[in-house]
């Protein structure tokens, strides 16, 4: 067994600028925007390198990895998950302009 | 005739209803929308806007992309007599606030992609429509009568400086041109057009929506208008007809011609296309046919408008055998004014002035429009309407002549509009009136040019400056502006004034001509080596935050400038959005220089070769009928050792998936024998491709008789999902077994994570049996099967939203097979 973490920062007023370039459409897919907000947006993407670090992929994967939230809290997956990996945790926070995300994956 | 677009669409959705209208290609399956569809939708959506009072007359905003939703918001608002006012989606969220505040707006859908924080009212996220629809109790609407005078929408002009001017049109505006468009345009049932440009536009609501709707046309809409996805649409939808704008043309022919540079064959083609014009238009299609693999190969017409269309361009393009017509109009003339028709052509003229419509010429030249088409006023400006409608004529701001067979040809525009390779309008007043805040630029005229093939937005500055300081303050003013209005190229003017009329207003054509016709005074100041920056190298630093001198070759992109992560995708996103070519963001890594980045753009701009998924012939349902036929003698044998209790299969609308625990071979038997003969050859069984299809002539045998297709339980599930979207878009059935393998134990076996994922992502009701007693009858590992009784339960089809997680979905629906 082996665990691998990941965190991610992300400077809430930046997002903007990714908003305006219509680069939003790369990383998140509509139904992972619950709310059309940008602290809301800032979080689900810090979540998603905070994936990308823990799972060790590439920058290009993040339509690969998809949040959902069946119940209140996110939960990350893959589309393809490999066979190893056991469960992944994950969680969010904001303070101020500030949004941050940790994801927790236990390989088996 | 109908006096309004409310009773125009009214009688297209009677008479189509049951046609498909649109085609929603999304990113594993596509989406029919039949009229019908699109109705009902638009009647609980107008159910939704009553609930939330929302009445005739009031405002609603649309900013989102193009597709179906959109098409039925706006069907919604008609139905109700709502003032639509479309909003582009890449305007600045100045320019949104700005509208809705004038128009004091009672909602706005919009997409999620945009956040808008600031605009304080109600908005209704489009993506989330479906849901809000199934989740919300919604009132029965009631529908006002709607009369020729009532307002339809009101639809803006964009630049983010300058205000903006919102031009009023009316039910019977629109639906005087759609009507005479028609005459003219006779498209019908068999044509097929793919939607690229804004539905915010009316060029695109005019010929790229309402006509084909009122002529029982079909309109595929792409999730997004990159290069790759509109090539991989053109050909896997059979596209005959794109309605676009001039530029768009000009970026396709680009590409045909890079091509043909890197594959050695442009003398070839060069020599081709001399003599090819004294050929036949089949003739000339058949000829260069490998140009269609880019095109598809149904692609027969192009219309463009919004700008002036090339002779060279149009010729280019009806050489190749695409008949191009071009017409011309404006936001103001709802839009169509005239139109050449493939049948009454001039080159290089915009055509005739529309059935039922007026032009005529003043003294000066200009162009004055009249007809029922002829916009009302312009919203809350009565100064600004009062200046160009008189007597029932508008006057265009455009100069041209008419020639005795009633062609017009445009000589000049005085309202000097350009219009992006997106069909964004560009007023180079905007941009110079923010140039005109710099002192040390005495004056601006911005126009496109062509740089290194291709065209882009430039400058022409009168200053006294060094060109190093020019281009920062260039830098400046495109923080200001909108991306679409983002000065790309600086050419400082060689004399000391611009030439000018007596009333000092700038000769803008003379201007224009010279820095155009590569004026060779012009040129040498133009280049970058003399210190004028690329736009690649504008769009780094703009990104990075640093002054664009700084960049140089040898710049290491995340070392040097200290991209992270977001900024590299805002970075691949910008150059995706100005400069048109589609870069991975891990093509951005540590060791990456800006000449790097330099040579990934040039090769990026060539268009891809889209991947289409190919089916076995095994897989059609031509085939599936045959082999229902020739799997009946093992039905029958099959019959002679089992006997079916339990539930019938009480056939879903199709197309659906059905799943079963899996114990033997006789599974798949057993779910043949469950079908109704007519359904068998629609349905298909997933079988493990490393299992059935290793020995090819077994392979071959068993999908005789069996409609077995290959599924790799090692493979990505993208490609499956692919595979399979594949299948249920052409109307046909799945058959899987989540399982994964056969259960020796006689328990059910937890489900592979990959069913939730096909559940979620496909979209499709989900239908869950369970077989009893099939290990008694072949049991795993024997040949011969003994005679047993099959114990066959059936549950409700299940659909699953996007909420859920895919693991959770698949704990769920191995529930479902076991309680059963």
């Amino acid at each position: 067994m082996r665990i691998a973490v990941g965190s991610d920062v992300v400077f809430i007023p930046r997002v903007q600028s990714l908003v305006d370039s219509n680069g939003l459409q790369r990383v998140l897919r509509p139904s992972e925007i619950k709310r059309s907000a940008l602290d809301h947006i800032a979080g689900r993407i810090a979540l998603k390198e905070a994936a990308i670090k823990a799972l060790g992929l590439s920058v290009d994967d993040w339509l690969r990895i998809v949040i959902s939230q069946p119940h209140n809290k996110p939960v990350v997956e893959l589309l393809d998950m490999p066979e190893d990996i056991e469960s992944i945790d994950c969680s969010i926070s904001h303070d101020g302009d500030y949004a941050f995300a940790t994801v927790v994956v236990l390989y088996r | 005739m109908f006096k309004t677009v409310a009773g125009l669409l009214d009688d297209a959705i009677k008479r189509h209803r049951k046609q498909v209208f649109c085609i929603e290609r999304k990113r594993f399956r596509r989406k029919l929308w039949t009229y019908a569809d699109i109705d009902e939708h638009a009647d609980r959506i107008a159910g939704l806007l009553q609930s939330k009072g929302v009445k005739k007359g009031d405002r609603v905003g649309i900013c989102a992309p193009n597709g179906p939703w959109w098409i039925i918001v706006y069907l919604a608002c008609l139905k109700l007599g709502i003032v639509v006012v479309p909003i582009d989606v890449n305007s600045s969220e100045e320019f949104i606030i700005k509208v809705a505040h004038k128009t004091h707006l009672k909602l706005l859908f919009k997409t999620v992609y945009k956040p808008l924080e600031s605009v304080k009212l109600e908005t209704v996220e489009l993506e989330q429509l479906s849901e809000i629809l199934y989740e919300e109790t919604l009132l029965t609407p009631t529908y006002p009568k709607i009369s020729a005078d009532d307002v339809l929408e009101i639809v803006f002009t964009s630049g983010s400086t300058g205000d903006p001017k919102g031009v009023v049109l009316t039910q019977q505006n629109v639906a005087s041109n759609v009507q005479s468009l028609r005459k003219a345009w006779p498209i019908g049932r068999n044509h097929r057009l793919l939607s690229m440009i804004p539905l915010s536009h009316m060029f695109e609501q005019t010929a790229g929506f309402l006509v084909p709707f009122v002529s029982g046309s079909t309109v595929v809409y792409v999730e997004s208008v990159r290069p790759y996805q509109v090539v991989k649409a053109l050909q896997a939808e059979q596209i005959t007809t794109i309605v676009t704008v001039p530029a768009f043309l000009s970026l396709l022919r680009r590409r045909i011609m890079e091509k043909a540079e890197a594959s050695h064959i442009k003398p070839l083609l060069e020599r081709e296309f001399k003599f090819a014009r004294l050929w036949p238009r089949s003739a000339r299609r058949y000829m260069f046919q490998g140009l269609y693999v880019q095109l598809g190969e149904s692609l027969k017409l192009m219309a463009v408008g919004g700008a002036a269309l090339p002779a060279d361009l149009e010729a280019f393009w009806e050489t190749l055998g695409i008949r191009v017509v071009q017409g011309y109009g404006l936001t103001e003339t709802a839009p169509i004014a005239t139109y050449n028709s493939p049948k009454a052509h001039k080159r290089g003229s915009v055509g005739r002035c529309l059935p039922g419509q007026g032009l005529r010429l003043a003294q000066d030249g200009e162009i004055l429009l009249a007809g029922n088409n002829v916009f009302k006023e312009y919203f809350e400006n009565p100064t600004e309407t009062t200046k160009v409608l008189h007597d029932g004529w508008f006057h265009t701001g455009d100069v041209g002549r008419i020639d005795k067979h009633g062609f017009l040809f445009i000589t000049g525009r005085k309202k000097n509009m350009l219009l992006s390779e997106s069909g964004l309008n560009i007023y180079p007043e905007d941009i110079e009136a923010q140039l005109a805040n710099f002192p040390t630029i005495r004056d601006s005229v911005v126009l496109f040019t062509e740089v290194n093939g291709k065209e882009q937005l430039t400058a022409v500055v009168l200053t006294d400056s060094s060109e190093v300081e020019v281009a920062a303050l260039v830098q400046k003013a495109n923080q200001r502006l909108a991306s679409h209005q983002t000065i790309q190229h600086t050419i400082i003017w060689p004399e000391t004034d611009f030439p000018r009329t007596p009333t000092r207003k700038v000769k803008r054509q003379l201007i224009i001509d010279s820095v155009q016709g590569n004026h060779t005074q012009v040129n040498q100041i133009a280049g970058p080596a003399q210190g004028g920056f690329t736009p690649l190298q504008q769009l780094v630093a703009d990104v990075a935050g640093v002054p664009p001198d700084s960049i140089h070759d040898g710049t290491n992109l995340v070392s040097d400038l200290g991209l992270d992560s977001l900024k590299r995708l805002e970075l691949v996103s910008k150059i995706e959005e100005e400069i048109g070519a589609f870069l991975e963001e891990s093509s951005i890594n540590t060791s990456t220089s800006f000449a790097d980045l330099t040579a990934m753009v040039a090769k990026a701009t060539r268009s891809p070769k889209p991947k289409l998924f190919t089916f076995s012939p095994f897989e059609s349902t031509e085939f599936g009928g045959v082999r229902a036929l020739l799997q009946l003698p093992l039905l029958g044998w099959g019959a002679l050792f089992q006997k079916l209790q339990g539930d019938k299969l009480h056939a879903p609308e199709e197309p659906v998936i059905y799943i079963a625990n899996h114990t033997s071979h006789f599974d798949t038997i057993t779910m043949l024998r469950l079908l109704p003969i007519g359904r068998r050859r629609r349905v298909l069984v997933a079988a493990a491709k490393d299992y059935f299809f290793k020995n090819r002539v077994q392979a071959f045998l068993l999908r005789l008789i069996l409609p077995l297709i290959p599924l790799d339980r090692e493979g990505g599930i993208q490609e499956s999902l692919e595979q399979i979207g594949g299948y249920l878009d052409r109307g046909q059935s799945i058959v899987l077994f989540p399982e994964g393998t056969r259960s020796t134990t006689g328990k059910l076996l937890p489900f592979k994570r990959g069913i939730g994922v096909i559940a979620q992502e496909l979209e499709v009701p989900i239908v869950p049996l369970r077989f009893i007693g099939n290990d008694t009858i072949l049991p795993k590992g024997k040949s011969w099967p003994r005679r047993g009784t099959t114990d066959v339960r059936v549950g409700k089809p299940l659909v699953f939203g996007k909420d859920g997680d895919y693991a959770g979905t698949t704990t769920e629906l191995e529930e479902v097979v076991r309680n059963l």
